[in-house]
């Protein structure tokens, strides 16, 4: 026995692939590297293939694709570009909260319009997502009340199982980063390792809980009109991202120019001795306008990135829903 | 021959191409299509990009599937899969075609 679990590779590939090819998979593995470990480049080749088999299952890529399920994937991504969206942006609501105290009332208009914009554009989007839920919502309680619960308990368990972790984690992060609010100056490289896992967590939970409503919602069997309002919704849904991305990056650049010192971790240690005055050693928020400041903070840089990184997702979506659309049905 | 017909065959590294190049020579389960590769073409094919191709030209009805054993299933050339080969390496030629005769012109080739 040469105690390398190749069988453990094919997982990373959905269920009817594995189905049709897993045996040979694993067969073509066992004879390849004959009870050697799999080198790093080839299982990474074999997770990109992996990966790019279950978009390919959703719909969200290949030109073979049916048109319906082109549509409904796409709609999926734009509502996991969605989720990204609103994580980082309660991160970023909570990081630049009373930001107004530490600018000067002149120079407070580009960014007070560009943060309404954010806020405006994350209830827009909110309703968008509450709405494509409402459409599907009759098609799967039918679903439901013809088959039973077996036909969801899987994805919705897993959704659960990551959504409590996540959940959990982050309730954590909140508890821990007030504590270290209360103790004062502490070492940065944890508090960055933890909220780079934490941000590892919240990501693999939006990856887990979108693939689990694809696979939701191919069950499902959703009429071509309810496909065609998601394309639609998806597409709204991608002008909202585009206009809170915008307005999330003129605030940064505004606040930047304007008031940089509110970017340094004085002026944060600050904001928090007056939100929480037992912690009095720190120093006056006010003592420390004026500094230079450090106009690339890590939490914005994540903020920025996340954001980015998914709404290029969206719009490759969205550009897939618009060449489809016409044709779905 | 569209260009949606040549899709993963317009370069002699494609995976594709490679597969459909070594199962004109017979059929062949996955682990004897990675040696047959490496040994005409010098290409270790990755397990992920194996089967990747052959997921793809599956579904385009290029290759099928033989009956095999439950571990290695072999698979064969369609008939479309060689005419979608023998069109690619119409389009190969051509620009080898193009380069061999530059290439003898200015005395590099004889």
């Amino acid at each position: 026995m040469s105690g390398v679990d190749y069988a453990r590779y094919e997982r990373w590939y959905p269920s009817a692939w594995r189905e049709r090819y897993g045996t040979e998979f694993v067969s073509l593995l066992e004879a390849t590297y004959a009870g050697e470990r799999v080198p790093m480049k080839a299982s990474l080749s074999i997770v990109r293939a992996g990966t790019l088999e279950r978009a390919r299952e959703l719909g969200i890529v290949g030109k073979s694709v049916s048109d319906d399920r082109a549509v409904t994937g796409s709609a999926l991504a734009v509502l996991m570009a969605w989720t990204v969206f609103v994580v980082v942006g309660l991160v970023f609501a909570k990081y630049v909260e009373h930001w107004q105290w530490f600018t000067a009332v002149n120079e407070r208009t580009l960014p007070s319009v560009a943060y309404d914009v954010v806020a405006v554009g994350a209830i827009l989007g909110a309703v968008i997502a509450g709405v494509a839920a409402l459409l599907v919502l009759p098609a799967l309680l039918g679903r439901i009340r013809s088959y039973g619960w077996r036909v969801v308990a899987a994805p919705l368990r897993r959704t659960l199982l990551v959504g409590v972790c996540a959940a959990a984690f982050t309730a954590g992060i909140v508890t821990w980063a007030n504590t270290i609010h209360r103790a004062g100056p502490a070492p940065l490289w944890p508090n960055r390792v933890v909220l780079l896992a934490w941000f590892i967590v919240v990501v693999a939970a939006i990856f887990i809980g979108t693939a689990s409503a694809g696979t939701v919602v191919r069950r499902v069997e959703l009429e071509t009109r309810t496909i065609r309002r998601l394309g639609s919704l998806a597409l709204a849904m991608n002008v909202v991202l585009v206009v809170i991305f915008v307005g999330v990056v003129t605030f940064w650049a505004a606040t930047a120019a304007n008031a940089p010192w509110f970017f340094s971790s004085e002026i944060l240690r600050a904001s928090s001795a007056v939100l929480h005055p037992a912690s009095t050693s720190s120093p006056s928020a006010f003592t420390v306008v004026g500094s230079t400041g450090h106009d690339m903070p890590i939490v914005l840089v994540v903020i920025g990135t996340a954001m980015l990184g998914s709404l290029l997702v969206a719009l490759y979506a969205g550009t897939r829903i618009a060449s489809r659309l016409r044709r779905v049905g | 021959m569209t260009k949606a017909d040549l899709a993963g065959l317009r370069r002699p590294n494609d995976p594709p191409l490679l597969i459909l190049t070594s199962l004109a020579g017979g059929s062949k389960h996955g682990y004897a299509l990675s040696k047959d590769i490496e040994a005409f073409a010098g290409i270790v094919l990755s397990p992920g990009a194996l089967y990747g191709a052959i997921t793809r030209l599956e579904e385009r009805g290029l290759i099928e599937a033989l009956e095999g054993d439950a571990r290695r299933r072999p698979y064969r050339l369609t008939r479309e899969g060689s005419d979608a080969l023998a069109g690619a390496l119409r389009e190969l030629r051509r620009v080898t075609d193009v380069a061999t005769s530059r290439l003898a012109v200015a005395g590099v080739l004889a």
